[in-house]
């Protein structure tokens, strides 16, 4: 087995008696990027800052390409951690922040100078080596922070919110530019954020987390289309997910689930379904299809308010007991419309238990049954 | 006129300064070029011969020297003193705030309590400091009475006594350090004594700057422990200017002569703090 370059064994954290990360366990591979997704507070930042040895390992242990990582300082764990908040050193200029680490640990003058100009190079900052952090822009610190961390060639970076401080241009850029370097530079990669785009786009591979514990973890798109549960789906829906109450009805080998706005045919249930007929289903706003054409289907929605983001129009339409969010090319907005009628055939529907909130199955409806 | 507004609200702070600073300043100018007059009057002009009498006197170049002695002394050694105990109490220690209470109480301190006190303590006659120095094997050192150890021991009881002020001060200074940027330094392989230099001293500057004029303001005004402790003795071994001025003044009734030392001391304290503020700003 080829040893992982990251592995969390029974991590746990706890403040008092308040057990702020479950004993959890992960691995991520060599060259890997992976990211931290979670609700602040989830525990995210603390598993970060425990792996670069800022905070104490209080139950098992990270092991760093083989190595436990809790009896090694911070100074001398060969990792490259960058802030949020980007932590340059306000008295140094971009020069020095980025030479400060090559000296600490030991790199001459002459190797120091031809590193820092080789990362200034590659992140395009070579004009700015002689300016400080405050005369430059928040896109641009951003850059030298990614700059420090590279210069040092470690063997893992971490990433804690590196792009929440910039404005959405910018940080969109940025993201692009930081796993186009990481795919380049092949250094292991541990991302911590709480914006599911970034998470979606820039991992290999991703875990979710929540209340100090993962809910799940895997590729970003197998997570997205089978979330693990409720929580799991909620985040990473956009703008919410639709959450109904629903019922199951078993006839002849199929399921159909029944919802306030429709019923949807389950053709291929998993054997292992509960016999619980209640049941709560999510429903992605793009997940949904829907057709203005009212009169041709049996029962349909009101509209009650429409919002345009460009390319995709976001429609929230009534029913009894809530509303309904969906998502539709723009170009397929009637100006007119006043309903909408739900069409159940390859709608997406993921089903969850209605206690305890993890996945019974995930579905394609077919026909209405 | 929204142009002249900012002046208006400026008016009365300054209206203040000109008639309790800068009015007595002027008085006080004028004071030191006259002959001295009956009551609040002033004699005859004298020019600058006031000046050129105290320049001529060996007495003041002694006190002079010992005054910047003591600034310089003290007050490198009371912020180096202050900051190592800051750093200390920064320290995420069980009861650390019984210890900043316990450091700070110097300051709270009436001065002239901590004269009586530090009388005792470095009474030549069975003091406590020098009996517990006898313990290890040191002394009797002639603290106050002996020419060479009255100042250093004004400066001992001044340091002691001021320490806690500017501890709180670094201490404050300390806990707006942004820690990302100190925990990015530990990250980067700086050790504890490394970050200490080339990150905490440096982002401490304008605190440091701020410590540094006050504390050097403060100390050229010293004058409490010099009166209640050695009246500038023994033979002017601890004389320092104010003293200097105080006793011109009020003992020897010159009060132009009391008034040229402190208009020579007042340039000497803004010549320093010049040279302060441009070498904390290059």
């Amino acid at each position: 087995m080829i040893e992982p370059a990251l592995r969390f064994a029974g991590v746990g954290k706890s403040y008092g008696s308040a057990r702020i990360l479950e004993d959890l366990d992960l691995e991520i591979a060599e060259g890997e990027f992976f990211v931290l997704l979670g609700p602040s507070g989830c525990g995210k930042t603390t598993l970060l800052r425990m792996t670069a040895g800022l905070q104490t390992i209080d139950r098992g242990e990270i092991y760093l390409r083989g190595a436990p990582l809790s009896p090694i300082p911070p100074e001398r764990r060969n990792i490259a951690m960058v802030f949020q908040d980007y932590a340059l050193y306000p008295h140094m200029t971009v020069y020095g922040n980025m030479a400060f680490g090559l000296r600490r640990h030991g790199h001459d003058k002459t190797e120091t100078d031809a590193r820092v100009r080789r990362t200034a190079a590659l992140l395009g900052i070579e004009p700015l080596l002689d300016r400080r952090p405050h005369q430059i822009s928040g896109g641009q610190q951003q850059r030298v922070a990614l700059g420090r961390a590279i210069a040092r060639d470690p063997v893992l970076y971490l990433m804690d919110e590196p792009l929440s401080n910039l404005d959405a241009q910018v940080r969109a850029s940025v993201r692009t530019e930081i796993k186009e370097l990481q795919r380049r530079l092949g250094v292991t990669t541990l991302y911590v954020t709480h914006d599911q785009v970034e998470a979606m786009t820039l991992g290999d591979r991703m875990a979710v987390l929540n209340d100090g514990a993962i809910q799940q973890a895997g590729r970003p798109i197998d997570i997205y289309r089978e979330p693990a549960n409720e929580f799991v789906a909620r985040f990473l829906a956009t703008p919410r997910l639709n959450l109904l109450e629903g019922t199951l009805e078993h006839s002849n080998g199929s399921i159909v689930v029944r919802t306030p706005v429709g019923a949807f045919a389950w053709t291929q249930p998993p054997r292992s379904l509960p016999a619980t007929a209640k049941v709560r289903v999510g429903m992605r706003p793009e997940e949904i299809k829907i057709s203005f054409d009212v009169a041709a289907a049996g029962a349909s929605l009101p509209i009650r308010l429409i919002e345009t983001l460009g390319s995709q129009v976001l429609v929230f339409a009534d029913f009894d007991g809530g509303e309904l969010t969906v998502s539709i090319p723009a170009d397929a907005m009637p100006h007119d419309a006043q309903r909408i009628a739900i069409v159940p055939s390859g709608s997406i529907v993921h089903v969850f238990d209605h206690a305890g909130g993890a996945a019974l199955g995930h579905f394609v409806a077919g026909g209405e049954g | 006129m929204t142009s002249a507004r900012p002046y208006l609200y400026l008016a009365p702070t300054l209206a203040v300064l000109a008639a309790f600073t800068y009015f007595p300043l002027a008085r006080l100018a004028e004071l030191s070029l006259h002959a001295p007059g009956i009551g609040t009057s002033l004699g005859p002009w004298i020019g600058f011969s006031a000046y050129s009498t105290l320049f001529a006197n060996p007495l003041f170049w002694r006190v002079a020297g010992q005054t910047l002695l003591y600034v310089f002394a003290s007050v490198p050694i009371a912020m180096a003193v202050a900051l190592a105990l800051a750093l200390l109490l920064d320290q995420p220690l069980r009861g650390v705030g019984v210890f900043r209470v316990l450091y700070y109480t110097p300051v709270v301190m009436p001065t002239v309590a901590v004269a009586a006190l530090a009388l005792w303590m470095f009474n030549a006659n069975g003091g406590i400091i020098d009996y517990l120095l006898h313990a290890i094997g040191i002394g009797p050192v002639p603290w106050l009475v002996d020419g060479a150890w009255a100042l250093p021991t004004l400066m001992i009881v001044a340091v002691w006594k001021n320490v806690g002020y500017y501890m709180i001060i670094y201490l404050a200074g300390l806990q707006s350090l942004p820690r990302a940027v100190l925990d990015a330094a530990r990250l980067d392989g700086a050790r504890p004594i490394a970050r200490f230099f080339t990150i905490t001293l440096p982002l401490l500057r304008p605190t440091t700057f701020f410590l540094a004029v006050v504390a050097l303001i403060g100390s050229f005004q010293v004058f409490d422990f010099v009166n209640l402790m050695t009246q500038g003795g023994p033979s002017n071994a601890t004389n320092v200017l104010v003293y200097f001025a105080y006793q011109n003044g009020f003992e020897y009734v010159q009060l132009g002569m009391a008034a040229a030392i402190s208009l020579v001391m007042f340039a000497m304290v803004l010549m320093i703090l010049g040279a302060l503020a441009w070498a904390f700003n290059r």
